[in-house]
């Protein structure tokens, strides 16, 4: 669960809209890494200023820079492309969890759902990414606790020390 | 990353109906209200109700089709049921479950949260399991 994931390509922008929720077939979340297709920005090196020649120019020519920007300066100046599709909020499996569950554990879940949505949209795709894993992780703690606390509750009555009396509407 | 065998769609559709089928069959036969199940820790220890609290005795009162009885224990989980059945649905026909907008896990906290705090005052006895 935890350690380094290897960056996965980027789902194809023209591709089948991406699922939230728990994934069906899909067997792992979007992993976010720098995107494979994209090549690294050409042109001549970070902070070289415009009185370098660009690459190709002829050697001693056209000293005043170029004349308007170049095409290969553009990837440089633009806002950070969304990369790929938001991480899954896990919204309703922490609906089931906190509802449908006995314990409040599954608030946590839905904290960090809302974290992924608005972190995602401000740009902060690792911090959602992030969030998302960490609903993932509070879904199935309360989930898990539930169960655990269920199977006692079974063995309990088994060993027959268990007890169902008690006000009948304290029960979940 | 732990290489983990999942099992096809198929079967995790399967597997989830046959769960939920077989919960409201348990649930609609032994009835929460007569005690059996195992106590909510979250009210064993603090003495109020969570948000999750009245859900079996709601679903209880859904499957025998008692609309009202199963809002007076938990209006908040059944106003959700129509929520899950949909991306549920639209899972198992393995579409997108749910576009997730960024407004509903806000207002899903908000709405979770009041209804805790309201359902454990006194002019929430409404809303209380």
């Amino acid at each position: 669960m935890t350690g380094y994931e290897p960056p996965a390509p980027p789902p194809e922008p023209d591709g089948p809209p991406p699922s939230w929720g728990p994934p069906p077939e899909n067997a792992q979340p979007p992993a976010w890494g720098p995107p494979a297709d994209v090549p690294p920005p050409a042109g001549p090196p970070y902070g070289g200023g415009h009185n370098q020649p660009p690459y190709g120019a002829p050697p001693g020519g056209y000293q005043g820079g170029p004349a308007y920007p170049p095409q290969y300066y553009a990837p440089q100046y633009m806002p950070p492309r969304p990369m790929g599709p938001q991480p899954p909020t896990y919204l309703v499996g922490a609906i089931l969890s906190t509802l449908f569950c006995c314990l409040p554990a599954g608030i946590v879940s839905i904290v960090y759902a809302a974290q992924v949505s608005s972190k995602f949209s401000s740009g902060d795709y690792r911090g959602a990414q992030d969030a998302s894993n960490k609903a993932r992780t509070w879904m199935i703690v309360s989930i898990v606790a539930a169960l655990v606390l269920s199977v006692l509750w079974v063995l309990l009555i088994a060993a027959g020390s268990g007890s169902s009396t008690g006000n009948e509407y304290q029960y979940p | 990353m732990i290489a983990l065998v999942r099992p096809s769609h198929r079967l995790q559709v399967a597997a989830a109906g046959a769960a939920t089928v077989g919960a409201l069959a348990v649930l609609a036969i032994a009835n929460p209200e007569q005690g059996g199940y195992p106590r909510c820790p979250f009210v064993a220890m603090t003495g109020w109700s969570c948000p999750g609290c009245g859900t079996l005795r709601a679903l209880h009162s859904l499957t025998h089709l008692d609309l009202p009885r199963a809002f007076s224990f938990n209006a908040l989980a059944m106003l959700t049921i129509p929520v899950i059945a949909f991306a549920a649905v639209r899972w198992a026909r393995g579409q997108a479950a749910l576009r997730v907008r960024p407004w509903m896990p806000r207002a899903l906290l908000v709405l979770v949260v009041s209804f805790a705090i309201v359902r454990n005052l006194p002019f929430g006895a409404a809303l209380a399991p």
